[in-house]
């Protein structure tokens, strides 16, 4: 055998190992394609129900591009139905006249009547198919699927814009719960210690708030509240009235809104608390106290007040807003502020001693293990003053 | 041929009739008489020239005074004792008839003097050339505007006046049974690595018995280390500032002659995305424009493939918002992705083949044709989608930053490969093609020196004047890659 001729071969051997490469070869014209964007999933009675959007394609070319109106449906609808997940997902395939892709799937909504059975069942068949990444959104509701599905949402056609689709850049203005990722849910579940979080999104409208289009009233979804999940199982949605604890001691809290009403009017923004817990074991049980930290900026003010004396009235409001929420998770059985993460964190070298499930007992939550929380503000803006009547 | 010059100015002139003037009319014959007619002593002379290459005027009006002075301070015993009086240091004497009519052809005239064996040739040559003026390739905005020029002595000149030092050693080889080209070497002798300068000489030493040699290419391929490959492994400038510049680095330069093209060695690829301008230019500024060029290589080897590969296969890469008008744009089109981008690599192939076949202005026309007319057509008729034009616009344009025209044309056919690859195996492909160049690259030597230096074999020092430049002076020390005699630039050496 000459060089070239071993040279030759060298190179055939080495490009033969991509040719048993998989997956490359369904190869698919970029047009020939539908896109799934959303799925809702609901449960009744041994049924599933699925809701998917499809992302239609505007024509856009030269001529055509001004003709393009807001009339043109920007997704379609799809409803299927079947007695197993799997089942139902391949009821919807025959009926599509193109190839449905699921490498844009980027929202996924868990119906209460799917939570509190099989959503598990749904998540990971999901996760193993390999269109799908893990960066999924991931919502609970309670609100009735086609209602969802059918909103026709303020500002936008399209519901690419939306922010349930890009929900941190609608955060920016706070008093939202923040959305998860569906990475980020499952790592919550699977973790000793801590509850997840779901937001849910709900067709109520709030009372002071009304969308107009021309004279029509305009219906919305928010991010009301959050489900609530101990060991895997979903236990419930979070009362609206503890909401506000878990913004400030369990998110990052971007610039949140904080209104006094009561015995002055006064608005307060929280810039990014710093949220330490810490814990102390007595007769096999674990107590919590939890520590915050953070600036305010002083918005508005409607009379004079001594500036620590509203500093005064802005922490204690915090430390109750969140030992009410503390008190909540507790009445559903579970540990929404993550207390039990800390200690299950820190005594790991008492393991040894006790097994898990006893470590794991030891910081089992009661009304009385929150002992006491503290919160420190330092004013960083003192805003204006005045601006509202005595 | 060899055959020695004899007294007899008949044998010559029938020797010369013979061989040389009955078939090469533009050498011209001249006779006159040497001393008074008057005189006694006189000797008659017969001379020839190369019509064209000779200074006519500058032979008649200086040497043959200073010839016919000579004479009458004879008389002499031979042509060579004629010569030691003569105060003409471009005279010499040839007794072989093959150095003769070499003499004749470089541009020499040659003198027959009656009596005397050999033959007087006297150097006043002035063949058609052009002056120095900036090359038209590698412009430069701030730097000097003398490029090189077709002349062999006014090139090497041309580098010696910014490198006026005994150091700089100039050889020359002559290679070419018929075309006796010859091609200068270039070095500095106190900074060059030994090693190198002799691999140079011999190699060029042991280039055999070539019939002619008129183009660099040609040499370049006499001289490479590996025979086949896409990639250039000499660096090549018309620019005489670089040549001193890449001289005092430690490279060697070899100039040839009727060539106003240096070679360069030895060259790496980081080497041959740099540009002159580099140096001339704040740091930060050059740095960034360097890492633009490397974007651009970048970019011109892999945009169309990873737009077919990710339009066919990997949907899931695209931003949704970026896939929504892609297929708006390929909606309507009749071809598959990877067809459209061949057609549109090939078109855009042959746009540029013929803007640089056509004259200069002819060119610009086609440059127009090409992207508004065609480009516009196709997407109006719906045979191409806006998205692949931009992809193929953008191209195009990175292939143009890249300062070397043989590395650009390196790319335009790897740029093939590489689709065909993304097209049959999608990403994957894209990555086997790019672990494969780069183990090419690897593969590659210069002279002993990596094509892929300093990144690897790695070294550090050498980074400075990669992608990225730092200050002038902080440059102190010679590329270490190169392993250059002297390593100090700048400063006291390091112990």
């Amino acid at each position: 055998m000459t060089v070239s001729v071993r040279k030759t071969w060298r190179w055939i051997v080495a490009l033969f190992p991509a040719l048993l490469t998989t997956g490359c070869w369904d190869s698919a014209g970029l047009d020939n394609i539908a896109y799934i964007h959303e799925v809702a999933v609901s449960y009744r009675k041994g049924v599933y129900t699925m809701y998917a959007t499809i992302l239609n394609v505007p024509v856009v070319t030269e001529t055509s591009e001004k003709a393009m109106s807001e009339k043109a449906a920007p997704v379609y609808v799809v409803r299927a139905r079947g007695n197993s997940w799997i089942e139902t997902v391949n009821n919807m395939f025959p009926t599509s006249p193109k190839r449905l892709m699921w490498s844009q799937f980027t929202t996924l909504i868990l119906h209460e009547s799917l939570l509190k059975t099989h959503y598990l069942d749904v998540i990971d068949p999901l996760l193993r198919y390999r269109e799908i990444r893990p960066t999924v959104w991931v919502y609970g509701t309670r609100a009735p699927l086609v209602k969802l599905f059918q909103t026709k949402m303020p500002l936008e056609p399209n519901p690419l814009y939306t922010y349930i689709n890009n929900p941190n850049e609608v955060r920016v203005f706070g008093r939202v719960f923040p959305s998860v990722r569906i990475h980020t849910f499952l790592r919550e579940l699977n973790e000793p210690g801590i509850s997840p979080l779901l937001p849910e999104l709900s067709m109520d409208t709030p009372k002071k708030v009304t969308w107009y289009k021309e004279r029509d009233k305009m219906s919305f979804m928010t991010v009301s509240s959050v489900g609530v999940f101990s060991n895997r199982r979903f236990v419930g949605w979070m009362p609206r009235n503890a909401l506000m604890g878990l913004m400030w001691a369990r998110t990052d809290g971007l610039r949140v809104p904080l209104f006094i009403r009561r015995p002055l009017i006064a608005t307060v923004y929280l810039h990014y608390n710093k949220v330490k817990i810490s814990s102390v074991q007595r007769h096999g049980r674990t107590f919590f106290t939890i520590r915050i930290r953070g600036k305010a900026d002083l918005a508005e003010q409607s009379q004079e007040i001594q500036v620590l004396q509203l500093t005064e009235q802005i922490q204690t409001r915090m430390a109750r807003d969140v030992m009410r929420t503390f008190q909540a998770g507790v009445a559903l059985h579970s540990d929404v502020l993550g207390l039990g993460q800390q200690a299950y964190r820190r005594y790991g070298f008492l393991w040894p001693l006790h097994t898990k499930t006893e470590a794991l007992r030891s910081i089992r939550l009661r009304p009385d293990s929150l002992q006491a929380v503290s919160v420190t503000l330092i004013r960083a803006h003192s805003g204006m003053r005045f601006v509202m009547p005595p | 041929m060899s055959s020695p010059i004899s007294k007899s100015l008949k044998a010559s002139q029938d020797w010369l009739q013979e061989h040389v003037l009955s078939h090469c009319q533009d050498v011209k014959p001249f006779s006159f008489l040497l001393g008074d007619d008057s005189d006694e002593h006189f000797v008659r002379v017969w001379g020839v020239y190369l019509d064209g290459s000779t200074d006519v005027e500058r032979v008649t009006q200086t040497f043959m005074p200073l010839l016919q002075e000579t004479f009458r301070r004879g008389p002499y015993n031979s042509l060579h004792e004629f010569r030691d009086h003569l105060r003409a240091p471009d005279a010499s004497v040839a007794t072989k008839w093959s150095r003769a009519v070499d003499a004749l052809f470089s541009g020499q005239t040659l003198f027959f003097l009656d009596g005397y064996e050999g033959v007087l040739t006297v150097d006043k040559t002035k063949k058609p050339e052009r002056t120095p003026e900036d090359p038209p390739i590698e412009t430069s905005i701030r730097g000097p505007r003398d490029g090189l020029v077709e002349n062999i002595v006014d090139n090497v000149a041309l580098i010696r006046k910014r490198l006026p030092t005994p150091d700089l050693c100039c050889e020359y080889f002559s290679i070419g049974r018929r075309s006796h080209t010859r091609i200068a070497l270039l070095y500095m002798r106190d900074v060059a690595r030994p090693s190198l300068i002799d691999a140079v000489r011999r190699r060029l030493s042991g280039i055999a018995d070539m019939d002619e040699l008129t183009e660099s290419a040609h040499l370049e391929e006499l001289l490479e280390d590996r025979a086949l490959t896409l990639f250039p492994t000499f660096d090549s400038t018309q620019r005489a500032d670089k040549s001193a510049a890449v001289l005092s680095e430690g490279r060697v330069v070899l100039v040839t002659d009727n060539l106003p093209t240096a070679l360069i060695a030895p060259a790496t690829l980081q080497q041959l995305l740099q540009s002159v301008d580099d140096y001339q230019d704040r740091f930060p500024f050059a740095t960034m424009t360097r890492v633009l060029r490397w974007v651009g290589l970048l970019i011109s080897l892999i945009l169309p493939s990873i737009y077919v590969a990710s339009t066919e296969y990997h949907q899931d890469t695209l931003p949704i918002f970026l896939l929504l008008s892609l297929v708006s744009a390929h909606r309507g089109v009749p071809f598959p992705t990877p067809i459209e981008a061949f057609v549109m690599l090939i078109i855009f192939e042959l746009f540029r083949e013929a803007g640089l076949r056509l004259p200069r202005a002819a060119g610009q026309t086609v440059g127009i044709i090409g992207t508004v007319v065609v480009g516009d057509a196709a997407v109006r008729a719906g045979l191409a989608s806006t998205g692949m034009l931009v992809i193929m616009g953008i191209t195009a344009v990175s292939t143009f930053t890249i300062p070397n025209f043989t590395l650009s044309n390196a790319v335009s056919i790897l740029r093939f490969l590489f689709l065909i690859m993304a097209t049959v195996f999608g990403d994957i492909g894209i990555v086997l093609s790019i672990v494969l160049l780069v183990a090419h690259w690897a593969g590659l030597r210069s002279f002993g020196v990596s094509y892929l230096s300093p990144f690897s074999p790695f070294e550090w020092s050498d980074w400075k004047d990669t992608f990225i430049r730092i200050k002038w002076t902080r440059m102190n020390i010679r590329p270490r890659s190169l392993r250059t005699a002297d390593r100090v630039r700048r400063g006291a050496p390091k112990k």
